[in-house]
């Protein structure tokens, strides 16, 4: 009897743990897609930096779950966006996102990334730990999965325990606790428009 | 023995600066009481929030008869987004009820960053190379090592302390007074995260309190302020350094210094951010979290 019921609880985690595997490989294989593409000397010229982007927002949306990383971000307040809010509002905050951290991903020098390991937090999320050796210092950086349609997908990432999601939430808080999502997104075409630093 | 009377002045001096620790002490008390009071109300304000949920009884249903409106509707589930667990929106990190004193500490310490601390750290780090400037940053974690060394043990982390003491010795004499960060190179006591008294406190369960932006100092909590009023005691230059010109003037070079390693620091969280004061604040109390964690 004792067999049977290990056995079927066996079968039950198994597929969750499969799961779990794919999670790391999925991390793994992605950043190293994006260091290759960071590291390649093809992309060295003015005019190589602008394909280097176009690949790295390919690998971007391949680690990524943009859906997600925005839909967490709003919070509570994504029920008062409207459809075309939602849409619109996603691609945006992409894109910012994107424009944001572009320049200081490609000022990659060759820092070397470690994959620690994989922390389960429930069958459809886990956390996967890493570390970059930046100027000497190990610089911690989890990325948050979940599973979607079979595939895991980053929805957070957490850099020295400051989570990404959590922090623009705080600030989208702050502004939609007082305006209507029109003032946000405003917000966001104004700040896309603006030069980088 | 005889006392010089610029001696017999010093001691008067320390306890004058005593003073005004102890009463910003007692304004942190004070503030202490008000945070509690603030948690009471935020605590007593979701309770509203549960009633729907509760089992209304045929005979008090009369008694309460709006209640039913304020349940939301059910097919409120966005897009078929099922969760968000851990990250559903768990209200404000932490309580802020000096906002209006803060935001407008904030713009003071944002100018008193462009104009005056970003222009000096620039011209500072293009006279001193970052090798020097390393060196000037590496002194200074190394003469707070008795902070560290302290709440290690008033935590009882006792193997981190040991390491503190050993980084400490390594780097006193063989790192010519902490300017080389000889323990880097040791495996053993590289990266020890540094404890301090705020983590001290969190570690006895004390909450952070309030969220307080000081003028020239920055964000911190009621507890982390605390905190560093006990550090003011276990710094050494508190101890060797009378005058308070060159314990002022040691505070600025330190932050000069420490400003031209961390130029973009600020200037990134700008960038990327919608509502500067939140995301600093929120970026404050992750790493503090971060920290006393470890």
């Amino acid at each position: 009897m004792k067999q049977i019921i290990l056995t079927i609880a066996l079968i039950l985690i198994l597929p969750h743990a499969l799961f779990a595997g794919g999670a790391m490989d999925h991390v793994q294989a992605n950043v190293n897609n994006v260091l290759t593409i960071l590291s390649d000397p093809q992309y060295k010229s003015e005019e190589g930096k602008k394909r280097q982007q176009e690949k790295l927002v390919q690998a971007g949306e391949q680690l990524f779950d943009f859906d997600e990383v925005t839909r967490r971000s709003v919070g509570n307040y994504w029920k008062d966006f409207s459809r075309e809010q939602k849409i619109e509002f996603r691609d945006l905050f992409s894109k910012l996102l994107q424009k944001i951290y572009m320049d200081k991903i490609q000022s990659y020098d060759g820092e070397k990334v470690i994959f620690d390991k994989e922390i389960p937090l429930s069958s459809t999320k886990t956390k996967v730990s890493t570390h970059i050796l930046w100027k000497g210092k190990e610089v911690p950086l989890d990325y948050m999965l979940r599973v979607e349609d079979n595939a895991w997908k980053v929805y957070d990432v957490i850099v020295e325990g400051v989570s990404l999601v959590k922090n623009y939430r705080s600030q989208f808080r702050s502004i939609l606790s007082k305006n209507p999502p029109s003032v946000l997104l405003e917000q966001v075409r104004t700040k896309i428009e603006q030069p980088t630093t | 023995m005889t006392y010089h009377a610029p001696q017999q002045a010093l001691p008067l001096l320390r306890y004058g600066l005593s003073t005004v620790y102890l009463l910003s002490l007692i304004v942190l008390l004070t503030l202490y009481a008000t945070g509690c009071a603030q948690k009471t109300s935020e605590l007593s304000a979701p309770a509203n929030h549960m009633q729907p949920i509760q089992k209304v009884s045929p005979q008090s249903a009369p008694v309460v008869p709006t209640e039913q409106e304020e349940e939301p509707p059910a097919d409120d589930i966005h897009d078929g987004y099922e969760d968000l667990d851990e990250y559903e929106d768990e209200g404000p990190i932490i309580a802020d009820p000096l906002e209006p004193f803060n935001r407008a500490m904030f713009a003071f310490n944002d100018k008193l960053y462009y104009w005056v601390l970003k222009p000096t750290s620039s011209v500072y780090a293009s006279i001193f190379p970052q090798q020097f400037r390393n060196g000037i940053q590496n002194i200074f974690y190394n003469l707070a090592f008795p902070i560290r060394f302290v709440s290690n043990v008033l935590q009882f982390k006792l193997k981190k302390a040991s390491q503190e003491i050993g980084c400490f010795a390594v780097n006193t004499t063989f790192g010519i007074g902490g300017l080389v960060k000889i323990s880097d190179h040791i495996e053993p006591l590289q990266d020890i995260s540094p404890e301090d008294l705020g983590q001290t406190l969190a570690h006895y369960g004390i909450g952070d309190g309030v969220y307080i932006v000081w003028p020239i100092f920055g964000p911190s909590t009621l507890r982390d302020s605390t905190g560093k009023v006990g550090e003011y005691f276990l710094d050494p230059t508190f101890y060797y350094i009378d005058d308070l010109e060159t314990s002022v003037g040691i505070k600025a070079g330190q932050t000069i210094n420490y400003t031209s390693l961390h130029q973009k620091d600020y200037d990134d969280l700008k960038e990327a951010a919608f509502d500067p004061y939140e995301s600093l604040k929120d970026f404050y109390i992750q790493y503090r979290r971060h920290l006393i964690r470890q």
